[in-house]
C-alpha cells in the first residue's frame, strides 16, 4: 500500500511518499512562502525519481489545519484535483496530530504551538509512551496563552513543545526542567508524519467533495459581523 | 481541441468546456453574490473558502454538461490574474494539480483578455483586428486588439473603475449592493440632463479614464441637496451620473477608433451588459461607418467559457505555462 502525503499549511512545502514499512522518499522546502508555485512541480519530480505515477498510489493524504489560510487551501486544492481525476480517497490529517507524530517514540505530553496571532496559538495536546503511538488527548484549538498554560499545569509528565510557534512562545511554556524545546529539525511539520498520520487513520478516508480545511477560526469579516 | 476553463479571479467560481476557442459546450457559473451581498461587497477570505469548496463541483457539473470525461479534454486554461490573490490561488492550484494528473498542458489566462474573447464565442465572425472596451466592477480599459495574442492597452482608469463608481454611487442613492444593475434600472425613467455633472476627459490626447472626480461631485450634490432641505430625484440623479459616465467612454472609443483606423468596435465586462451603453455607442459607432460587437450577456460577466476562449488563442500562439505558474493579483496585458 502506498500513501502520497502533502503539507503546506506552515512555511514547510513538503510531500511524502511511502508505504507501511518504507518512507519511500521526502521533499521539504523550508524557505519561504511561495507554495503555490513550488508545490506541484516538487510532487511531480519525486514521482519521477522514484518511477512511480498516480495510478501506482493508494491513498492521498493532506494536511487540512490549522495553520495558514492560504497555504491550507494550496495543498487541498491540489489534493482535490488529483483525487477528482485518479479517484483516489483522500485522508484528512490535523497538522497537529502529524507533529506529534514527529517524537512519537518520546514519552510523556506532546504540545504542538503553531502561532495564531493575537496573542493565541493553535495547540492540541497527545501522549507518548515510547511505542511509536500517538494517543490525542485534546481537541485542536486555538487558545489564548494563559489558558494553555492553565491547561498544562495540570500534566505532572515531561511535555515536549514543537512547531513553528514553540520557539516564539519559549519563554511562556519552557518554565521547568521537565518542558522541552524539540530539536529544531524535528520541530517543523513534517510530510512523512502526515502520511504515518494518515496511515493511522485510515478509516477515515474520504472523497475529494467532502474533504475541508480545518481553520479554526471563522474569517475575520463573519467574527466582526 | 478542447479546452477546459477555470475562473475564480473574484466571486464567481465558474468552469467550462469550448471546443476550438469558439464553440461553448458547457458554461457552470456559480456565483457568491448572495453570500457577500450581508457584507455591503465582495469579503477576499469568504470567496477563497467557498471557492476551494464548490471548484471541484463546479468542474464535475462542467464535464457533465458537455456529456465529457477528464479524458476527453485536451488542454487546462486558468485565470491567473489580475484578481484578489488568494482567490486566484484556488484555480491556479487546482488547475495545475488536474494539467499534472492528466498530463495535459495548462495555460495561465489573464482575465481582461478572457473578457475580451467572450466576443470571439458570440461573434463567430469577429477576428482581430479591432478596437476592444472593457468595462467591469474592477476594470475601464480601451484596448487595441493587433491580434489574438498581441494586445495594447491604448487606455485604462486612472482611479475608479467604471463600474466601481457605479457600485459607490448606488450605495449614496441607497440601492445596495452590487449596485451597478440596480443604478442602470433607476436611471431608466430619469432625465440624464437634470443635473450637469463633469465629463473628465483629462488631456485631449489620452485615452485614459478618471471617474472619482465625478463621484466626488455626485456626493457633494447629495450632500449639498440635503443640507438644503432639497428632495432628490434618484432616477435623475441617476440617470445624470450615468450620462456623464456614457459619454467619456464613447468620446474616447470613437476617438481611438478614428485615430487608428479601426473599423470594428468590441465591448467587453460585466457593464457591457448595460443597455444605454450599447444603445448610445452604436448609435455614435454607426454614424461613423464602424461595426459594434457585443457577448451575450452571459459571457459578459465573469464566466469560464470566454477564459478557455482565450486559453484556445494562448495556445496555439505558444503561449503556454508550466508547473510554476502563480497567480499573479496585478498582471497586466504585455
Amino acid at each position: 500500500m502506498k500513501i502520497l502525503a502533502i503539507d503546506t499549511a506552515t512555511q514547510v512545502a513538503g510531500v511524502a511518499l511511502l508505504s507501511e514499512n518504507k518512507l519511500i522518499s521526502e521533499s521539504i522546502i523550508n524557505h519561504q512562502l511561495n507554495h503555490s508555485k513550488k508545490l506541484m512541480n516538487t510532487l511531480d519530480q519525486m514521482l519521477e525519481n522514484v518511477e512511480l505515477k498516480y495510478n501506482d498510489l493508494d491513498y492521498l493524504s493532506v494536511a487540512i489545519g490549522p495553520g495558514s489560510f492560504t497555504g491550507l487551501r494550496i495543498g487541498l486544492a491540489t489534493t482535490k484535483a488529483i483525487a477528482q481525476v485518479t479517484n483516489l480517497p483522500i485522508i484528512p490529517v490535523s497538522t497537529l496530530e502529524s507533529l506529534a507524530y514527529n517524537i512519537s517514540y518520546s514519552s510523556g505530553i506532546v504540545c504542538p504551538l503553531l502561532d495564531a496571532r493575537r496573542n493565541q496559538v493553535y495547540s492540541a495536546l497527545f501522549q507518548t509512551n515510547n511505542s511509536g503511538k500517538v494517543k490525542r488527548l485534546t481537541q485542536d484549538s486555538a487558545l489564548n496563552l494563559e489558558d494553555l498554560k492553565e491547561i498544562l499545569n495540570s500534566y505532572n509528565q515531561p511535555i515536549f513543545f514543537l512547531g513553528d510557534g514553540s520557539e516564539k512562545f519559549m519563554k511562556d511554556f519552557i518554565t521547568s526542567e521537565n518542558r522541552l524545546l524539540v530539536e529544531p529539525y524535528l520541530r517543523l511539520c513534517q510530510p512523512s508524519s502526515v502520511g504515518v498520520c494518515a496511515l493511522n487513520h485510515l478509516d477515515q478516508a474520504t472523497d475529494f467533495i467532502k474533504v475541508e480545511p480545518s481553520y479554526l477560526r471563522p474569517s475575520y469579516a463573519e467574527e466582526n459581523k | 481541441m478542447n479546452i477546459l476553463g477555470i475562473e475564480t479571479s473574484c466571486d464567481e467560481t465558474a468552469a467550462a468546456i469550448v471546443k476550438d476557442g469558439r464553440e461553448v459546450l458547457s458554461n457552470i457559473i456559480n456565483s457568491q453574490i448572495d453570500i457577500h451581498t450581508k457584507y455591503g461587497g465582495v469579503v477576499p477570505e469568504i470567496a477563497s473558502r467557498n471557492h476551494l469548496m464548490d471548484l471541484p463541483i463546479v468542474v464535475s457539473q462542467a464535464l457533465e454538461e458537455a456529456n465529457m470525461t477528464f479524458n476527453d479534454i485536451d488542454a487546462i486554461a486558468v485565470t491567473n490574474g489580475p484578481g484578489l490573490v488568494g482567490a486566484l490561488l484556488i484555480g491556479v492550484s487546482y488547475a495545475k494539480g488536474l494539467a499534472s494528473t492528466l498530463d495535459i498542458p495548462i495555460i495561465g489566462v489573464n482575465h481582461l483578455e478572457g473578457h475580451i474573447s467572450a466576443n470571439y464565442i458570440t461573434n463567430k465572425e469577429l477576428e482581430p483586428p479591432f478596437l476592444c472596451l472593457v468595462v467591469s466592477g474592477g476594470h475601464t480599459n480601451l484596448i487595441l486588439v493587433n491580434d489574438y495574442t498581441d494586445l495594447k492597452v491604448l487606455g485604462r482608469s486612472l482611479d475608479d473603475a467604471a463600474g466601481e463608481a457605479y457600485d459607490k454611487i448606488a450605495r449614496v442613492i441607497g440601492l445596495g449592493y452590487p449596485g451597478g444593475p440596480k443604478l442602470e434600472k433607476e436611471a431608466e425613467s430619469g432625465n440624464p440632463k437634470a443635473i450637469e455633472f463633469p465629463r473628465v476627459l483629462l488631456d485631449k490626447d489620452s485615452f485614459d479614464f478618471s471617474f472619482s472626480g465625478l463621484k466626488s461631485s455626485v456626493l457633494n450634490y447629495v450632500n449639498s441637496s440635503k443640507q438644503k432641505g432639497i428632495e432628490i430625484n434618484s432616477h435623475d440623479l441617476a440617470a445624470s451620473f450615468q450620462q456623464a459616465i456614457l459619454d467619456v467612454l464613447i468620446e474616447k472609443t470613437l476617438r481611438a477608433a478614428k485615430e487608428f483606423n479601426i473599423n470594428k468596435v468590441a465591448i467587453a465586462g460585466g457593464v457591457s451588459a448595460n443597455k444605454a451603453l450599447r444603445k448610445q455607442l452604436t448609435k455614435a459607432l454607426d454614424e461613423n461607418d464602424i461595426e459594434i460587437y457585443s457577448p451575450e450577456f452571459i459571457y459578459s460577466t465573469d464566466n469560464a467559457a470566454m477564459i478557455a476562449a482565450q486559453g484556445y488563442y494562448d495556445y496555439i500562439n505558444g503561449n503556454i505555462s508550466d508547473n510554476f505558474l502563480d497567480a499573479v493579483p496585478n498582471l497586466t496585458i504585455e
